[in-house]
């Protein structure tokens, strides 16, 4: 009886060793990898960041959407994972009905969600906010006709991920959906 | 004293991790394109193809608030656990997530023949259907969504072991400016006399629009769906057949 008591006390003990759990300490934020220098040295210095990879993926997909997507190659250095998965499929039909769009997406970053400083390459390290103002855009198929719905939202927020790329010294989309359908 | 603490501890985290995999789950389907929120605004919206139906589906996280039902359209969301985090200046939102469905089916066409159940042994039965594009419509997300279903395919089992799949219905013989027991596009001779049980199945190609989106989207797979039974009997060496002329002035004549 005494032993099986051990026993418990000891598998619980090893849980909450696991579980990194020690009073005092933060528990949401995953323990940075000792060996592992932080990219950012701060949040805010993180938010920046994403600001800014940001500021550089909208300008590249739009030249992308406003030149009828003949040619995709900037793509892979603004984004990757699902996100570029996504965009390949979307601007391959965008390419194949000839579409095409004017004007461009103007973007507010809102709130930094979350920080991951131990991230390793190639995995989400930042997740951030964005307001995403579509109303000056418009996008036309073959006959110059319009083909934006009556019902499209102006504005949309969206959760943005970013992967931390070691070989670019940069940041890229890596998802992005929406997170809420109010206007923001 | 410690251990208290410590599962207190345990449970935040089990919380938090409850709230991530809940994120990164939403996330496989609902990944957004630029094409998507330029012309329609996201959610995009994923299509199956069922064996008798189109299934729309979307999807839309959305902030947690006080009252969760308050926020979206698809009634009574899931209630979370209120969850605090032991640190300044950070809150944790509890996405909910609200996804939707909508099924459409085809309407069934039907199936016609001439001469009206009934056949010659070794003359063309004509055989037609009747089949239109048609729209359905419903509701996903608490917006328009519709399928339109066009058919494509006529696919007849002629009950005597033979098939025809035909891109045409078929039409009647006066429509078709022909003679009775002429050979249509979907005509069948019958050899032996007896009782015939005609099954036809109408391919529908579908396409999707959601929220009042200008234009269609095609949608790949087709949809068969079975339209009315016809029995007929075929009269072994038939007496009499009304023909145009009779059969010795005009012995190529129709029927003869």
């Amino acid at each position: 009886m005494g032993f099986r008591m051990l026993r418990t006390a000891a598998a619980l003990a090893a849980v909450l060793l696991l579980a990194g759990c020690i009073p005092g300490e933060p528990v949401i934020t995953p323990e940075p990898d000792p060996d592992a220098t932080p990219v950012f040295a701060s949040d805010e210095e993180a938010l920046a960041a994403a600001t800014e990879a940001y500021a550089k993926y909208r300008e590249v997909l739009d030249k992308i959407f406003i030149g009828g997507a003949t040619d995709l190659s900037q793509l892979e250095n603004v984004a990757t994972g699902d996100q570029l998965q996504t965009e390949s499929d979307a601007f391959a039909e965008v390419n194949e009905r000839g579409l095409h769009s004017s004007g461009g997406t103007t973007f507010e970053v809102q709130e930094l969600q979350q920080y991951d400083a131990g991230a390793s390459d190639g995995k989400s390290i930042i997740i951030v906010y964005i307001c995403e103002n579509v109303s000056a855009v418009d996008v036309f198929d073959q006959s110059g006709a319009s083909i934006v719905s009556s019902t499209r939202p102006d504005t949309s927020l969206y959760e943005v991920t970013f992967d931390w790329a070691t070989k670019m010294n940069d940041l890229l989309v890596s998802h992005k959906e929406l997170w809420s359908d109010q206007p923001c | 004293m410690l251990r208290v603490a410590s599962v207190i501890c345990i449970a935040i985290t089990v919380g938090g991790w409850i709230a991530i995999s809940q994120t990164s789950a939403a996330a496989a389907a609902g990944t957004c394109s630029d094409l998507s929120a330029q012309t329609t605004g996201c959610p995009e919206v994923t299509v199956e193809v069922d064996p008798d139906e189109v299934i729309l589906e979307g999807e839309v996280d959305i902030p947690s608030t006080t009252d969760p039902r308050a926020a979206g359209p698809s009634g009574p969301a899931p209630t979370m656990p209120p969850l605090t985090v032991d640190r300044p200046d950070y809150t944790v939102t509890m996405p909910v997530t609200l996804s939707d469905l909508a099924r459409f089916r085809p309407d069934p066409g039907t199936d016609h023949m001439q001469p009206n159940r009934w056949m010659v042994v070794g003359l063309d039965t004509n055989f037609y259907a009747r089949a239109t594009q048609h729209v359905k419509s419903g509701t996903l997300l608490g917006r328009p969504a519709s399928v339109r279903f066009t058919p494509v395919r006529y696919r007849w089992a002629y009950g005597d072991g033979a098939t025809r799949t035909t891109a045409t219905p078929g039409a009647t013989w006066q429509v078709l400016g022909l003679h009775e027991f002429d050979a249509t596009a979907t005509s069948h001779v019958y050899r032996n006399p007896g009782t015939y049980y005609i099954d036809l199945t109408i391919g529908y190609a579908p396409e999707y629009r959601y929220a009042d989106g200008t234009e269609w989207i095609p949608v790949s797979g087709v949809i068969w769906v079975p339209a009315n039974r016809l029995v007929a009997e075929a009269a072994a060496g038939a007496k009499t057949v009304l023909v145009e002329d009779e059969c010795t002035i005009n012995p190529s004549g129709p029927g003869c």
